[in-house]
């Protein structure tokens, strides 16, 4: 008998005419591992939330859920509590108490378990997530990585047989992320936990799951076995195989030698690589862009946050040109987003100085880069300041001398570059991540800036976000303004940088336009270079796949 | 009209105050000879937050709740971190206030006193700290209770009135005797009482400019946003 | 030396308990012998849980408390039989000077006290301590506990994110600033409810609400707590008694006397001494007991 039965769910929010969600039947079986994905806003979130009755949204569902075969609104919100496990996507907001023990126990106490049980539950929850170390610690001192496995420990001490997860790794980075999903295969593996997972990094997830499904527009469009997605997502012409890991997708996009058994990682795709032979296209090179105009030089700088504190930034060297769109990548800790509020003069050098068009600059006596630089920090929702979006723009534009007919067309013109006109009378914390991202964005934007600093503009984007966002940047970039990327996403920079620069230890490691950049890394580099490297090390995308090898044979 | 009426929980948390602890202070320096005034006090300080604990408990708060006046506590406390620049201009009783009248008199009890309790673990605990709870839960009290009996409107200039009020006789009068107490313990004569009132009035003046000051441009705006809270959680009744 | 405190680790109940005795006696007795026992025994304890520290709160704050103290109660009070002079023709009294300094120094030891709980009383032990009784109102603590550091880091992002638009905070008028300051606050308002609906979520979603709730207890109540107890408990009851039977009591008005020294006197005086610095005593034992220990690996 299957465990959780979904069974023709239909869902309307209240107010709407189309439902987010049309006659979705699925089934889940005792140990699955299924990866739900889809666009954002195709109705993922809102089958999730259907599947406990204490998440469900307000609004009009028909079709039953079954739980163990009993309709889940006659199943007990305590046995739901125990047996259904929910991790939400933003680490933070989950935690309920302020100490690591009691996040733990959270869930037991909830249940009424006595102290004894209790404390085995937790201890060995502590030992299997090897939470140990930061056991007795303030939740505070977590990072976002820990704070997410500290959900999931939480949850797990209730041992639930169905964990039910939307997007949780939406909010960490590559390495927290991998961790997550790694530990979330071991649960399935070795506790035989039943795992519904909506994701976006299929690339960690995939080759671990046991069923993938693929929502469109509220409806299951196709579901399968991983190993047979790509065929079936091929022979749609379904977007979403664009969302795949790169090895499925250079199969079926370059539709040739299509192998029994679709490759999904790394080590699988560079075998089928191989087995492609030499390559007879070429890839497009760049050209070198001549007379160049520093934007930003960084003259022996150091910085740290206090007198006695460790340097964040030691020694860093280095020019941004105008007009290009120059990418800082790097591990954690490494002082990205410290190098973004310096560039911004958020933070002053206690040594050195940058300087900025060769003419002011920002040394530890003065900051003269208020109005010539903005900078999109990580948080979108600190922007925001008022009741509608449109408030918050006017905001921006308050110190502007300009009459209120030219402020409300600059805010229109904005909102249409950033694709939020629709969005403007809404509150800004009824809009999804993605909307905030690009309300943000505009809100900064206004600000009219020659140089713009974005910390992780595209964290927890899928494709389809991440690439309006390229959109959006690209376009500011013909308008001839420089922009500064601070992301963990390799991909996203692959495309879209004119260079790459790998910050390590405070300063930065090596600088070069992105095909040199990651050809000399092997680790900090995207999949399509890591599967095509050993043939090609100037492999960057898995467009570069495509130019390479599609012309052979006509 | 239904939840306008007043519930028999408040009912007997509004008795228990406004009756009990005078009695209560009655016996305490009737029955105890001159030198006890400030244990008493303190204890009976502690003695009026329990029935508003009790009946915390006793009505099993849903989670929604929980978390609105746990959030509405850390801002205040939050608050009285952040406007760290002048002694005595703190937003925290006009958080209180705002929070009292939002979310009703028992939660604003709850919010003022643990607020008051968690600031100074920051801040310094010490033998004012009961009186500070309850003076401060009081307050949030009152802003529900009146507002449930329609003596207070969501309107700026009345919530400053209110917010005044309280910073000078509510609060100030109450911390005042509080320290009498603690200073002179037996020595309590009028004319102790009148010089601490005397001495304390330019830091309850403060007090009741930085309470006008943020309610004035705080409380609306936070109404508002407690409001809209409320009916995404569908709380708007408690 | 090592300042590793030991007392705090003992069962916060019995922690509570014997602050509440303290501070409560202290308060009630009056007689110079305990006053001294308690502000000696509060005092060196802060110090040796603070260190330099220590001196700062003392000087900064509980110096200054005790010297109003001192000033206020000759000022106001003339009763007494012993007049020393005359200001405005109100007598200052020996008796009320008298008083006044004693009145200063249990100020002084009850908030030394209270600043040497408010050190080893950890939120945790108070979430243990209350847990069963006031369920819902400790766990409303612990989450604002949670929320404080949160939203606190949350003003600074939004600083941030002012300053990167060219809003600096440090800059401008007080109205300006003070207006800024509140635009800051106001929108951290805003997220910290808005995102407090998840947090609800995840407390309804593990159950919170169900039904009956036990706590999870990170102190346990061992036979070191029961033996501790047991001793402290047997030595307040003493003092309790012998203090009832008015052994130890000092009048300071209309005239200073004292009541004849007398066993019970004495046992009392000496019990009290002992408990005031029990948390001393038990920090160097282990102390000692850590240098032997050590020493013979």
């Amino acid at each position: 008998m299957a465990l959780l039965d979904i069974k023709d769910l239909t869902f309307t929010y209240p107010g709407r005419q189309q439902p987010a969600l049309k006659s979705v039947s699925f089934s889940l079986s005792e140990g699955d591992f299924v990866v739900l994905c889809g666009e954002s806003g195709c109705g993922k979130s809102t089958l999730l939330r259907n599947l406990k009755t204490v998440l469900r949204p307000f609004g009009k569902a028909d079709g039953t859920v079954y739980y163990k075969g009993v309709p889940l609104d006659d199943v007990s919100q305590r046995e739901q509590a125990e047996e259904i496990g929910y991790v939400l996507q933003n680490p933070e907001n989950q935690i309920v108490t302020d100490k690591v023990w009691h996040e733990l126990a959270f869930g037991l106490e909830n249940l009424g378990v006595d102290r004894d049980t209790m404390r085995l539950r937790v201890a060995e929850m502590a030992s299997f997530f090897g939470i140990q170390e930061w056991f007795h610690k303030d939740v505070s001192q977590l990072s976002g990585g820990q704070k997410q496995m500290l959900n999931l420990a939480a949850i797990m001490a209730m041992q639930p047989k169905v964990l039910i997860l939307d997007e949780p790794t939406s909010q960490l980075n590559p390495i927290a992320a991998s961790d997550f999903l790694n530990t979330l295969a071991k649960i399935n593996r070795d506790l035989g936990t039943t795992i519904l997972l909506s994701e976006h990094r299929m690339e960690d997830v995939l080759p671990n799951a046991t069923g993938v499904m693929v929502m469109e527009k509220g409806e299951i469009a196709a579901s399968a076995d991983p190993r047979y997605i790509g065929r079936i997502l091929y022979e749609r012409k379904d977007p979403m195989l664009l969302a795949m890991p790169a090895a499925m997708q250079s199969v079926y996009r370059l539709e040739r030698n299509i192998p029994e058994i679709c490759p999904l990682t790394v080590g699988e795709g560079k075998k089928w690589i191989s087995s492609l032979g030499t390559p007879a296209g070429s890839i497009k090179e760049k050209e070198n862009e001549k007379d160049l105009i520093t934007a930003i030089e960084f003259k022996d700088v150091w910085f740290r946050y206090s007198k006695n504190g460790e340097d964040v930034i030691r020694d860093l060297n280095g020019k941004i040109y105008k007009g290009e769109i120059f990418s800082i990548i790097g591990s954690n800790g490494a002082g990205k987003s410290t190098c973004a509020s310096l560039i911004a003069g958020i933070n002053r050098p206690y040594r050195g100085k940058i300087k900025l068009f060769d003419k002011v600059g920002n040394t530890f006596k003065e900051s003269l880069m208020e109005g010539a630089v903005s900078l999109l920090i990580q948080n979108p929702q600190s922007f925001f300041l008022k009741d509608t979006v449109r408030e918050d723009l006017k905001e921006a534009l308050r110190d502007r001398d300009l009459s209120k007919e030219e402020k409300d067309s600059k805010i229109e013109e904005m909102a249409r570059k950033t694709f939020i006109t629709e969005l403007l009378d809404h509150h800004p914390y009824d809009l999804s991540g993605g909307e905030q991202q690009r309300a943000a964005l505009a809100k900064v934007l206004l600000k009219d800036s020659e140089i713009l600093v974005l910390d992780e503009p595209v964290k927890g984007m899928d494709g389809f976000l991440k690439q309006k966002m390229a959109d959006i940047l690209l376009a500011l970039k013909k308008e001839g303004r420089t922009i500064i990327l601070v992301s963990h996403d390799l991909e996203f920079c692959a495309g879209i940088s004119d260079r790459c620069a790998l910050f390590f230890d405070g300063n930065i490691a090596s600088v070069n336009e992105p095909r040199s950049f990651f050809a000399e890394n092997s680790f900090y580099t995207t999949s399509a270079n890591r599967m095509t490297r050993h043939i090609n090390k100037r492999v960057v995308t898995v467009e570069d796949i495509l130019d390479l090898w599609k012309k052979e044979e006509g | 009209m239904e939840e306008k009426r007043i519930s028999k929980r408040t009912l007997v948390a509004s008795v228990f105050i406004f009756l009990l602890v005078p009695v209560i202070i009655f016996v305490g320096v009737v029955f105890f000879d001159d030198r006890a005034y400030y244990p008493i006090s303190m204890v009976i300080a502690f003695l009026s937050m329990a029935p508003f604990f009790m009946v915390f408990e006793g009505r099993k708060p849903r989670s929604r709740e929980m978390v609105v006046i746990a959030v509405m506590i850390a801002i205040t406390v939050v608050g009285r971190m952040a406007f760290f620049m002048v002694p005595q201009f703190k937003p925290t009783m006009a958080i209180v206030i705002i929070s009292g009248f939002s979310l009703g008199p028992e939660s604003g009890f709850i919010v003022g006193s643990l607020a008051s309790f968690i600031s100074n673990l920051f801040f310094g605990q010490g033998p004012w700290t009961p009186w500070q709870m309850f003076a401060f839960g009081l307050m949030g009290f009152l802003a529900g209770w009146l507002k449930k009996l329609n003596l207070l409107e969501r309107n700026r200039i009345q919530l400053c009135i209110f917010g005044a009020l309280c910073a000078m006789f509510l609060y100030g009068i109450m911390v005042d005797i509080a320290s009498v107490f603690m200073m002179t313990s037996s020595n309590v004569t009028a004319d102790t009482v009148k010089a601490t009132f005397v001495s304390g009035f330019p830091l309850n003046a403060v007090h009741a400019l930085a309470t006008i000051i943020f309610m004035a441009l705080l409380g609306i705006p936070m109404i508002k946003k407690l409001e809209r809270i409320k009916i995404k959680f569908g709380l708007m009744e408690i | 030396m090592d300042k590793r405190d030991s007392f705090s680790g003992y069962n916060p109940l019995f922690l509570i308990a014997f602050f509440l005795f303290t501070v409560l006696v202290t308060m009630i007795v009056r007689h110079p012998v305990l006053g001294a026992a308690s502000f000696s025994g509060s005092l060196f304890y802060l110090i040796y849980l603070k260190g330099k520290k220590a001196f700062s709160l003392v000087f900064k704050i509980i110096l200054p408390v005790m010297i109003l103290t001192m000033i206020i109660n000759p000022a106001f009070s003339h009763k007494g039989v012993t007049a020393l002079f005359y200001v405005n023709n109100n007598p200052i009294t020996l008796e009320a000077i008298l008083y006044g300094l004693y009145s200063a120094f249990m100020l002084g030891a009850v908030i030394m006290w209270f600043s040497a709980y408010n050190e080893i009383m950890t939120t945790d032990k108070f979430v243990y301590a209350f847990g069963r009784l006031l369920p819902a109102l400790s766990l409303v603590f612990s989450m604002a506990l949670r929320f404080i550091p949160r939203f606190n880091s949350h003003i600074r992002t939004v600083s941030n994110a002012r300053r990167s638009l060219g809003e600096d905070l440090e800059k401008g008028s007080i109205m300006k600033r003070i207006r800024n300051g509140i635009t800051v606050f106001s929108s951290t308002v805003t997220w910290a409810l808005e995102n407090s609906v998840d947090t609800a979520d995840a407390m309804t979603s593990r159950g919170y609400g169900t039904g009956h709730r036990t706590t999870y207890a990170t102190y346990r109540f061992d036979k070191r707590d029961g033996i501790i107890s047991a001793v402290v408990l047997a030595a307040a009851v003493c003092v309790v008694i012998f203090l009832a039977r008015d052994s130890l009591y000092m009048q300071f008005y209309p005239s200073i006397e004292f009541n004849p020294i007398t066993a019970g006197s004495v046992i009392t005086a000496v019990l009290f001494t002992i408990i005031c610095f029990l948390p001393l005593i038990i920090d160097f034992q282990e102390n000692i007991k850590w240098r032997y220990l050590t020493s013979r690996i």
